[in-house]
């Protein structure tokens, strides 16, 4: 039964824990649950590895919409689909220790998503965030990130930052 | 295999989003953990009729979802008149990480944030957290969810500034 206590204009109710309750003690250890879940990770990278081929398909079929695409309205909506395909390696990349990759897809989602429209001259930008994307996933650059995509990446990063600022 | 740890054999999950590869690298996951009881739904509309049927013991899901995201489901969840249990550890996992998403997701009843890229370390530390510190609720005119405030009342000594706290000291 929940507890709770009044005041003026608020409640602080204290529930029963529903999952505390499911929750026995004897599984494995912390370290040892975690460690079984990172070894599922790698072995799910294979997989990843397919995904992301599709996902940077995804990528430059957005991309090339957005290229033809006419019109402001018709760039907005061709944006979104671009930030949607970017968003998602952005989600997953780093999980399998491709952080160059995410940080690249983190980079183009913050220009699509916080500039107020996305116009003809930002293209440019945009190529380039997806040059990098492709490239990073096709040498497969996971694990230590090499000095060169390291400066690749803030270099792009530091162009979004100055362009967000106009 | 027994240890020290939680055994999670009896725990209802609901996973709630829209890609299915971060729907299996969730299982995956919990699965290691040792959870066996899944039930997933791709979109918040579909997520929220599972959470009526299934009743989870905890909640994963995601934010960008259509037609239903996950802001609304988390909504559905801690208001709707038919939910079954609105006081259910809520783990958005997301990978909006700016501030006023965090906000935003904190104001509308989440229990945990998590950001993607997903670690299976940080995934476990947020799960022990529900299981080892639930937070008590709050009910006001514009919010009901989890107690929002990180610190308890013990850890601060400077005034009261909130009108409820100086209301409740002077009901005391």
């Amino acid at each position: 039964m929940a507890k709770a206590t009044k005041g003026k204009n608020y409640e602080v109710i204290v529930p029963p824990s529903k999952l505390a309750d499911r929750v026995s003690k004897g599984g494995p250890d912390p370290a040892e649950a975690i460690s079984r879940a990172d070894h599922t990770v790698q072995e799910m990278k294979k997989d990843y590895k397919t995904w992301l081929r599709e996902d940077i398909e995804r990528l430059m079929n957005a991309l090339g919409a957005l290229r033809g695409s006419s019109g402001a309205e018709d760039r907005t909506a061709k944006a979104e689909s671009l930030f949607r395909a970017s968003f998602d390696i952005k989600g997953q990349a780093g999980t399998f220790g491709f952080t160059i990759l995410s940080r690249v897809a983190k980079s183009l989602c913050k220009l699509l998503e916080e500039k107020p429209s996305i116009e003809t001259d930002d293209f440019g930008v945009i190529v380039a965030h997806v040059d990098a994307m492709r490239a990073s996933a096709i040498e497969q650059t996971d694990g230590t990130p090499s000095r060169i995509s390291l400066e690749v990446v803030a270099a792009l990063e530091g162009i979004v930052a100055k362009r967000l600022q106009r | 295999m027994s240890g020290s740890g939680y055994n999670l054999s009896r725990v209802r999950v609901l996973i709630v989003d829209d890609n299915k590869n971060m729907r299996e690298i969730i299982r995956s996951m919990l699965e290691a953990f040792g959870v066996s009881k899944f039930r997933e739904a791709e979109e918040g509309e579909v997520g929220y009729k599972r959470f009526v049927e299934f009743n989870p013991d905890l909640v994963i899901c995601d934010w960008n979802m259509e037609p239903v995201d996950g802001v609304e489901f988390t909504r559905r969840v801690r208001n709707n008149e038919d939910s079954p249990n609105r006081f259910v550890p809520l783990i958005m996992l997301t990978a909006n990480t700016e501030a006023h998403h965090v906000v935003q997701a904190r104001d509308v009843g989440v229990t945990e944030y998590l950001a993607k890229p997903l670690s299976a370390q940080s995934l476990y530390q947020r799960i022990s957290a529900a299981i080892e510190s639930p937070r008590p609720f709050v009910r006001t005119k514009t919010y009901f969810g989890p107690d929002r405030r990180r610190k308890r009342k013990g850890d601060y000594e400077g005034p009261e500034r909130r009108v409820s706290d100086q209301e409740a000291n002077a009901a005391d």
